[in-house]
């Protein structure tokens, strides 16, 4: 099995995502088991990574500019080194182990993302506040965060070039099938959502499981009963020195796409550091 | 009149925004502040000071409660008066942010724990009339004045590190404890990593462990 772990960032002004990326590479190694714990990060700009401490945890590094921010994401099938890959986003961290996961889909998927999401709680994510293009369109509900696919799906490849044909397209794409709400911007989520409607694949790629379980921290779905700007307004953020995470009062063992960026300083980086150097 | 501009391009190029200057507006009496806001606003007020342009829209921003704000009639500066309104978690339960890890330069509460002699000694700046001396680059240090109820209680919470579910000990001190004097806790036996949580009166506290 050649599997791994695939993160694709562009450089910002305004976030260091080669920072956020470089935490959940530290995660994934300090987390997963051998096999399963290797890290690819494609970044348009290569150097910035000798900055790290331990740029080790990134097996590849790939150069490659041809799209910025998340749009880069729908060109993982293109991008990844791995026969078997899960593209994550940056802004996330790992938890425990979850190679299990990643057994499953290597035996039974070509292509499949998560259909599902968590707050800090546990409880599954029923507010579509952030999702009325998916529902008042009838999009399937595709996290794009947490996706797996193998190298050589004619599924897949036929899957990531819609998608990105979604994405250059965008106006044409939200006039025709998201006209009763268009999004502002078509982003990964939306592309992949449409891509597997259009198919008809929905069915074979996010298909009801109980995993992968991802804690999604945007501040409007987590069933509280008061609006939120900002999850961190209400509940702190605790890593310890032994990399466990709790979010408020509840211990986090799910992968935690945590959001607010700035919760990725340098104490949280030489914490994972640490775990990462004595392991 | 109004101003007709011919050649705009070269209008805008040229063109300096108008400086607003900031005023507070207080009762002669208290010295309470009742109202912030543009010079213009307050033509006609008979008790008003100028005030800087950051602290105007921080108190507009309502990040300073306009009702902690006094103006100290000696010398016609505004003051803010200890913060007791608190919303965030962040306020409620602050983690002090240990030196290494912080850009604070001038903290308001200095922590120090000398694991040799299990000792935590509590700071207030030299700035509220406490022992913690900044820095040279802040000497001389301009004193601030600041109205409080010196019999605040404040509350630090010792927890495991990052971790405020994790109780080890609380410690309690007033802010009048502070002035002029430090406050030392001894014999207190800590983890070899610990954090320190508190609610936040002051706006920076950074804690030292040697």
């Amino acid at each position: 099995m050649n599997f791994g772990y695939l993160i694709v960032v562009s450089t910002s002004t305004e976030v260091d995502y080669t920072q956020l990326a470089y935490a959940l590479a530290l995660s994934i190694k300090n987390t997963q088991k051998p096999g399963y714990d290797k890290v690819a990060l494609v970044i348009d700009d290569p150097h910035q990574i000798s900055r790290f401490n331990s740029a080790w945890v990134f097996d590849h590094v790939i150069p490659w500019d041809k799209e910025i921010h998340w749009d880069g994401r729908s060109w993982m099938d293109q991008l990844s080194p791995f026969d078997e890959t899960v593209c994550l986003d940056a802004d996330m961290l790992f938890l425990r182990d979850y190679s299990h996961w990643v057994d499953y889909f290597v035996e039974n998927s070509e292509l499949y993302v998560a259909n599902k999401a968590y707050t800090y709680r546990g409880e599954p994510v029923t507010s579509d506040e952030y999702r009325r293009t998916f529902t008042k369109n009838d999009l399937p509900d595709l996290y794009s965060m947490y996706t797996f696919f193998k190298k050589d799906s004619e599924l897949a490849k036929e899957f990531f070039t819609l998608g990105r044909y979604i994405l250059k397209n965008p106006k044409e794409f939200s006039n025709l099938f998201l006209s009763v709400s268009k999004p502002k911007v078509v982003g990964t989520d939306e592309a992949f959502a449409l891509s597997a409607k259009l198919l008809d694949i929905t069915d074979e790629i996010a298909y009801e499981l109980e995993f992968p379980r991802l804690v999604h921290m945007k501040p409007m779905i987590q069933n509280w009963p008061w609006p939120a700007d900002s999850v961190s307004d209400h509940v702190g953020f605790y890593l310890n020195k032994k990399g466990q995470l709790k979010i408020g009062n509840y211990q986090q063992s799910d992968i935690v796409h945590y959001v607010e960026k700035d919760k990725i300083n340098t104490e949280m980086i030489n914490i994972l550091e640490e775990i990462a150097w004595k392991k | 009149m109004e101003e007709i501009i011919d050649d705009f391009e070269s209008w805008l190029k040229n063109y300096t925004p108008v400086e607003i200057d900031y005023y507070a507006t207080f009762d002669s009496d208290t010295g309470k502040v009742t109202a912030v806001g543009p010079s213009y606003a307050f033509t006609d007020e008979p008790h008003k000071v100028a005030i800087d342009r950051e602290m105007a829209e921080l108190i507009l921003e309502g990040k300073i409660n306009v009702h902690s704000c006094i103006i100290d009639m000696r010398s016609n500066t505004l003051e803010i008066a200890e913060i007791k309104s608190v919303f965030k978690i962040d306020d409620v339960l602050h983690r002090i942010i240990s030196k290494e890890w912080t850009d604070i330069e001038k903290p308001d509460i200095y922590i120090t724990y000398d694991r040799s002699k299990k000792s935590l000694k509590f700071q207030m700046t030299e700035e509220f009339s406490g022992t913690y001396k900044l820095d040279k680059q802040f000497q001389p240090v301009v004193q601030r004045k600041i109205y409080w109820d010196g019999e605040t209680v404040m509350n630090f919470l010792i927890t495991d590190y990052n971790d405020p579910n994790i109780l080890h000990k609380m410690i309690s001190l007033k802010i009048s404890d502070l002035i002029a004097a430090s406050k030392t806790f001894r014999s207190l036996d800590l983890p070899e990593t610990f954090s320190v949580y508190t609610r936040r009166i002051f706006k920076n506290y950074v804690i030292e462990i040697k």
